[in-house]
């Protein structure tokens, strides 16, 4: 096949814009799909992400079209995935970004419009839900004006919905999304986009075609790791996987070849032809780093070895959160795990609960830190009680996040005043016409990993939207805030927290702690420190009276049944000490509800 | 080991806000519908003929008309051996008892008759919408008496909403001073279900202070210890000799057959609960000769740790060692451990049989849930 047959394009936008219908309804035109066969979204294929109704993974699908092949990757809308449109992004010479017109530009929008340019595509604005009532077309496209420099008539109007303006989305793939370059004659180079992992098969890398071509039997290396292996399939997607017979330069598809684990691809890696010594890597790109930790552990302590199967399993799915064993105290043996973000988190707890049956007791989300110790050594922490004694350490460096928010102006106000409560470093503030205006701050990756998101949504009745990328490492005072339970330290209840705020935050946790943590035959003590010092305490005091009065025949069986779901209760209990705290204390301290009825 | 009988007669003057018993407000039921069930139940699955106590509880079974109290005993004895020293138990109301009553009970030899007197003060009663005054109490008191019934409990409610220690030590005096033989004193609960527990649920109503609620608790002992009572369980007390013989079987964990709506029974290892509801507890009594709806049979530790929960409510406690030999299980195993926390814990006393301390009771259900 001749490149100029090829248009490879992604479908871009903020979460909920339509991105997976749009797919939807081109996958139906060019008949890839039948009536028959067609589910809404079909492209989103966890289960995950059908109750969510959310895009987690990217996925493709080749499209005939006018004599040409398309091929579409459908992307996730979410920051916390930013990753997959970015990795999509190498794959493709034209996005179509697309705007929910009754929503207007928002913070992704502008996220991945960025990123696209600065990959070099070319941009088809689209504005989509055409057909809503509350669709308001005029605005978004002075958004896309103003903000993104589009100018009025190259702006496509659809609805994913009803179909309505697709055949003018395919027209201006055709026209105005170049085709691939690349030489079909020279020896083959491909970039390995994206993988996932097949039960039965293994690795299933996703690849794009640069040079030369890919076929069964061939022997591939993987240029970063070195890795040399049989190609013994290759595909496109249809959008499940079709085996066919070569994979041609400027194509999108996916190749076997035997690889076991997810551990041994990078993203990002060149394959070429094994006997090619003088293949040079194509310029790749770099895997996201986990920036938000916590600890996982089962609730009961016998599920530990279920729970490590169940990790082990959704790990080669995706290989972008880590772990690796860790025990604490309270908490018995765990897992320590790493994710790109606070969502993904999420995500990943819950796909394990829901795939391993076991449930889960999550600790306080931390970041990473950087230490640098009074000897000159840098050190990454992940928990924090790898924090070194205080003496020994020099700088105290957490990341920062440089944070668009994009909001009506007059939220403005409000949005301020909680990037300054979240030690914010204001950066600018732009407007995209007179309806939206983007807030950029720098703030500390902490402060907004736990609420931030909805404190953003309130503030801004729901209209407000973000995303971040990390900028680097910055020095600040922190400090480790020590929870002590009748003088014990918890150490799945500490946190490293900034020092101005420690004070508040251990109030915070003090309370939790004591609303939750039921009464027991002696007092109990609840400290927050930062070394020796105590910020906070509060007592609880010791059960005093527990009886059921009245027990005859009639209630044997419903009393007896009361004190054995107390009982049931407190084995789920950990201890600490001879301190006995329900699960839900370790969730209480995530929850700052609390603190926002405050305000 | 016989069965004792149990008896439900679910009929009261009316319904009282904190009460979670099978009972209806008397007003407008079948009456004779329901004794004639009862009556056909009693044929159909026969009570043991000598059985060692008989209960007759509610409801309030002394709100039915004498005629009727006559016809529920009288279906019940023909059934079984006559026994003048067996305990006969019925549960009255002030209010609701007259001589011509007593005079029924006495005539069927019912020789104990549980009062539910709940306060000497009217404010009390009031809030607890009892339909009786404080002087009600002592004339019914003196009707049982009169009608040569020698054993009268009277039941006693606590940390009422209202009710400070003064009040309740004032309860107590009146009590004591009616010279009952026995007195069950309880701490007022707000069982789900009632209008007490919906409105506090909705925050018109809050429970006594802990400490308060503690307080009386404590005095009660005293005070009644001192004036001859024992407490002999955690609400009940009793002059010499006078501790309830029925309900004493229930703490031992022993077997009793129940008859009418939502009574139970618990016949050879088995715990089965009747139907509640009147109509359909007849309907199945009809159609199916019992009105069983629920079945419950525990095995091995289960059962044996729920003989210990209910052996530990009284102060003759459980030997661990007929515990069990009773359930077939190594009972002093199986319970070691827990044992000796609650014993470093100072919740139960040392050596045999298992008894909790004074501090134990106080919080007995944390003990004997450390067993299930
Ligand atoms: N009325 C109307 N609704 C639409 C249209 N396109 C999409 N929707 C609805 O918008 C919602 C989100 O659509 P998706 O296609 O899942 O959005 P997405 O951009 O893929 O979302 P993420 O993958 O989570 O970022 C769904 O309820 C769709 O039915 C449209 O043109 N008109
Ligand atoms: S009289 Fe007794 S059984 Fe009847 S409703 Fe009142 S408390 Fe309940
Ligand atoms: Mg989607």
């Amino acid at each position: 096949m001749r490149l100029d047959q090829f248009r490879n394009f992604c479908i871009i936008a903020h979460i909920d814009h339509g991105k997976s219908t749009l797919a939807d309804r081109l996958l139906l035109r060019t008949g890839v799909v039948t009536k028959r066969e067609f589910r809404d979204q079909i492209l989103d294929v966890m289960d995950l992400e059908r109750e969510r109704g959310i895009t987690i993974k990217a996925s493709a699908a080749q499209l005939p079209h006018a004599g040409l092949t398309l091929n579409l990757i459908d992307t996730p809308g979410h920051v916390d995935f930013s990753y997959e449109v970015s990795r999509s992004l190498h794959a493709c010479e034209g996005a179509l970004l697309l705007v929910d017109c009754a929503q207007g530009v928002e913070a992704q929008t502008v996220a991945n419009a960025y990123m696209a340019v600065e990959a070099g595509l070319e941009l088809v604005p689209v504005l989509n839900k055409i057909d809503l009532p509350g669709a308001r077309p005029d605005l978004a496209l002075e958004q896309l004006q103003a903000g993104l420099g589009f100018s009025p008539d190259e702006v496509l109007r659809v609805s994913a919905k009803t179909g309505e303006g697709v055949d003018g989305v395919l027209q201006a793939v055709v026209e105005r999304i170049p085709p691939p370059e690349g030489d079909p004659d020279a020896p083959v180079r491909a970039l390995l986009y994206d993988a996932s992992y097949d039960d039965y098969r293994g690795v299933i890398t996703y690849v794009r075609v640069l040079d030369g071509e890919l076929k069964k039997g061939m022997r591939v290396r993987f240029l970063a790791t070195g890795v040399v292996r049989e190609v013994q399939e290759v595909g496109i997607f249809q959008p499940k996987p079709k085996a066919v017979a070569t994979l041609g330069a400027g194509n999108v598809g996916y190749v076997v070849a035997n690889i076991k684990t997810l551990k041994d691809v990078h993203i990002g890696d060149t394959l070429a032809s094994a006997t090619d010594d003088a293949a040079e890597p194509v310029p790749g790109f770099k895997e996201p780093q986990p920036l938000v930790f916590c600890g996982i552990y089962p609730a009961s302590t016998q599920d530990i070895q279920e729970l490590r199967r169940a990790i082990e399993k959704l790990h080669l799915n995706d290989a972008s959160f880590t772990f690796h064993p860790e025990s604490s105290e309270a908490l018995g043996f765990g897992f320590r795990c790493g994710f790109l973000g606070p969502l993904h988190m999420e995500i990943v707890q819950e796909r394990l609960e829901r795939e391993s049956g076991v449930e889960i007791i999550q600790t306080a989300p931390n970041v990473t830190y950087e230490v640098l110790r009074t000897d000159g050594q840098e050190v990454r922490i992940e928990r924090p009680s790898e924090l070194p004694e205080s003496n020994y350490i020099e700088e105290f460096r957490e990341p920062i996040v440089r944070t668009q928010m994009l909001m009506p102006p007059d939220a403005i106000g409000a949005l301020m005043t909680l990037c300054n409560e979240r030690r914010g470093k204001f950066v600018k503030q732009e407007y995209l016409g007179p309806t939206r205006v983007i807030l950029t701050y720098d703030l500390p990756l902490a402060e907004i990993v736990v609420d931030f998101y909805d404190l953003l949504k309130s503030a801004t009745r729901g209209y407000g939207t973000m995303d971040y990328e990390l900028v680097g490492f910055q020095a600040s005072d922190l400090v480790r805030l020590r929870i002590l339970v009748s003088g014990t330290e918890v150490d799945a209840l500490s946190v490293i927290h900034h020092r101005e705020d420690a004070q508040r935050r251990g109030r915070e946790v003090i309370m939790a702690l004591r609303k939750t943590i039921p009464r027991q035959m002696f007092d109990i003590a609840l400290q927050a420190a930062i070394g020796g010092k105590v910020l906070a305490r509060e007592t609880i005091k010791a059960l005093r009276k527990n009886v059921t009065a009245k027990c005859y025949g009639g209630d044997v069986s419903r009393k007896r049944k009361l004190l054995e779901k107390q009982k049931e209760g407190k084995k789920r209990m950990r201890h600490v000490g001879n301190v006995a705290i329900p699960q839900e204390a370790f969730l209480a301290v995530l929850d700052r509800r609390e603190e926002r009825k405050k305000k | 080991m016989t069965p004792t009988v149990y008896v439900h007669i679910p009929f009261c003057e009316t319904k009282c806000p904190y009460c979670d018993f099978n009972s209806f407000a008397v007003q407008g039921r079948d009456v004779d519908g329901y004794l004639a069930a009862l009556s056909e139940e009693l044929d159909r699955r026969p009570p043991p003929p000598d059985p060692p106590t008989l209960f007759i509880g509610g409801g309030t079974p002394t709100v039915p008309r004498p005629e009727q109290i006559d016809r529920y005993l009288g279906d019940l004895l023909r059934r079984l051996r006559p026994d003048p020293a067996r305990e006969f138990t019925v549960e009255a109301n002030p209010g609701s008892l007259t001589a011509e009553k007593v005079a029924v009970l006495a005539a069927h030899g019912v020789n104990r008759v549980s009062l539910g007197a709940q306060s000497f003060l009217d404010r009390h009663l009031k809030t607890l919408g009892r339909v009786h005054s404080a002087a009600q109490i002592e004339e019914a008191f003196r009707l049982v008496r009169d009608g040569g019934i020698d054993n009268v409990n009277l039941d006693l409610i606590f940390a009422v909403p209202g009710l400070d220690l003064r009040d309740w030590l004032y309860t107590l005096d009146c009590a004591v001073a009616l010279q009952p033989e026995h007195l069950s004193c309880y701490a007022l609960i707000f069982e789900p279900g009632t209008e007490f527990h919906a409105r506090r649920q909705r925050g018109l109503m809050h429970a006594l202070d802990e400490e308060d609620e503690l307080r009386m608790f404590r005095f009660t002992e005293r005070r009644l210890r001192h004036a001859g009572w024992q407490r002999y369980e955690i609400s009940a007390f009793a002059r010499p000799g006078k501790h309830c013989r029925h309900n004493l079987g229930y703490w031992r964990n022993e077997p009793y057959a129940g008859y009418g709506a939502g009574a139970f029974s618990y016949l050879d290892g088995e715990r089965c609960g009747n139907e509640r509801h009147l109509e359909r507890y007849a309907r199945a009594v009809h159609e199916r000769g019992d009105a069983f709806v629920s079945h419950e049979r525990l095995e091995g530790s289960r059962a044996a740790a729920e003989t210990i929960f209910l052996g530990l409510r009284t102060r003759y406690g459980v030997r661990l060692d007929s515990v069990g030999e009773r359930h077939g299980i190594d009972a002093q195993r199986e319970f070691a451990p827990v044992v000796t926390r609650l014993r470093e814990q100072g919740l139960l006393r040392r050596g045999e049989p298992l008894r909790m301390t004074r501090r134990g009771w106080r919080v007995a259900d944390t003990v004997s849930s450390a067993f299930l």
